[in-house]
């Protein structure tokens, strides 16, 4: 499945001039969101003002951004399923204090982030890298070749990323993965757009020094080269 | 992609249903009522103590009042408004919220001691900085109360920069009533006994703020 809008669209996303990777179209996690972030926000405004029908129209909104986000994030399914649920159950406890005109995205995704890492520091953290290797996919029909090989540099990416440093890599995925703007992924980390900017930028280079191969064709210093040949 | 659960947006929209949440209005309520409650306890313990202070004038007390109270009510507005963010202000906002509370209280109220001639000069002991320290922290206990009542459990995503930035708020308004009633102006007494424990109030802001102020999951 092709990746969001924007996915592709640098200035869609903050406008960081950050040429975006092509993997952006072997994404095979990647959403849509149904309804802009204006009108969902509308939709829980109303929700907090008592129209209890519009808390529907929040989850279709958000759901799908913040399950693809949650099951990218912990590579579980079901955990990603109750950490959805518990999002929105903590929005709707503080429905009366959103805040009329206030974006509602950033705000569901700091939610779900810290639910989300309150879950890893309770001992509950999969071992990513072994949940990487069992999804590696493998060709069993010709006809798959090309989404197995999408896949397996769908994987590659998802490796290299979890070698960086958090703060780049969560403000990365924020940005280029979840389609947040500079200003949403920002207040989402409770940090500066610049620093959000700095950080991405930096995960973006980093990639592209090991990726590069599947940037522009040329040869990509391995990661494992790059440390040292330790890894 | 991973699709959702089909079952998912049934489930979570009965979870909400069988829960009953407050609606905006029904919480602009409590807030209010917990600022009232608050600034009565505050009040009427000022009062029970006698009033302002008569060995000052009249007229340097009540600007000392005015001042510490639009520095407390700055405080407030920057340390529990959102602005226009569900998140809050930024963490660099609450930080020097917190920061600037005590020092603002103290530049003003040793401004108003300097315009009062008339004010005792000496007399201050060390028993006199630990009784306008203890005062300061209980004319604040209400206020602090009141705000993290309001803001418990809100935070997803710097609560000790907020538990810091609302400590430090809620101690300018005991800091304020304090002013109101000591007579005292040295630097030293209004450092230590007005300005400290706000101070205090802010460091433990910060270090409860993640279990008060904090989201949490049920």
């Amino acid at each position: 499945m092709l990746a969001s809008p924007s996915l592709h669209a640098p200035a869609a996303a903050g406008g960081t001039g950050i040429v975006l990777l092509p993997w952006a179209r072997v994404r095979t996690a990647a959403v849509e969101a149904p309804r802009s972030s204006a009108d969902v926000s509308a939709a829980m405004s109303r929700y907090a003002g008592g129209d209890e029908s519009a808390f529907a129209i929040v989850y279709d909104g958000l759901a799908p951004r913040l399950y693809g986000y949650l099951t990218r994030q912990t590579r579980d399914t079901a955990r990603a399923e109750d950490l959805v649920q518990q999002t929105f159950l903590q929005m709707h406890r503080a429905r009366g204090s959103f805040v009329s005109g206030a974006d509602v995205v950033p705000w569901a995704f700091a939610i779900a982030r810290r639910l989300m890492i309150d879950g890893f520091r309770r001992g509950k953290r999969e071992v990513l890298e072994d949940a990487d290797e069992r999804d590696e996919p493998h060709a069993t029909d010709p006809a798959a070749d090309d989404l197995v090989q999408a896949q397996q540099l769908a994987t590659r990416i998802r490796r290299e990323l979890a070698r960086l440093p958090e703060t780049q890599r969560v403000a990365f995925e924020l940005v280029k993965e979840e389609g947040l703007s500079l200003a949403e992924a920002a207040e989402v980390l409770g940090t500066t757009v610049s620093a959000v900017k700095l950080r991405a930028h930096r995960a973006y280079e980093a990639l592209r020094a090991v990726l590069g191969d599947v940037i522009d064709g040329t040869p990509a210093e391995s990661s494992t080269e790059k440390r040292g040949g330790t890894a | 992609m991973s699709a959702l659960p089909p079952n998912l947006r049934a489930r979570i929209l009965e979870a909400a249903s069988r829960e009953p949440s407050p609606t905006r209005a029904v919480r602009s309520r409590s807030a209010f009522l917990a600022s009232l409650a608050a600034a009565s306890a505050s009040l009427g313990l000022s009062l029970a103590l006698g009033g302002p202070t008569a060995k000052r004038r009249a007229a340097v007390v009540a600007l000392a009042g005015v001042g510490a109270g639009l520095a407390a009510l700055v405080a407030t507005w920057l340390a529990a408004g959102r602005g226009s963010s569900m998140l809050g202000r930024s963490r660099g906002t609450l930080v020097s919220v917190s920061i600037a509370a005590p020092i603002a209280l103290l530049a003003w109220s040793l401004v108003a001691s300097g315009m009062d001639p008339s004010a005792p000069a000496a007399g201050e002991t060390w028993v006199s900085h630990g009784v306008c320290f203890v005062f300061t922290l209980l004319f604040a206990a209400a206020p602090v109360a009141a705000l993290a009542y309001v803001r418990r459990g809100s935070d997803p995503v710097h609560p000790r920069a907020l538990g810091a930035a609302l400590g430090g708020a809620a101690g300018t308004w005991g800091g304020m009533l304090i002013d109101v009633h000591c007579a005292f102006t040295s630097p030293l007494h209004l450092t230590l006994g007005h300005a400290a424990p706000i101070a205090l109030l802010a460091a433990l802001g910060a270090l409860f703020g993640a279990r008060i102020l904090g989201l949490r999951a049920k």
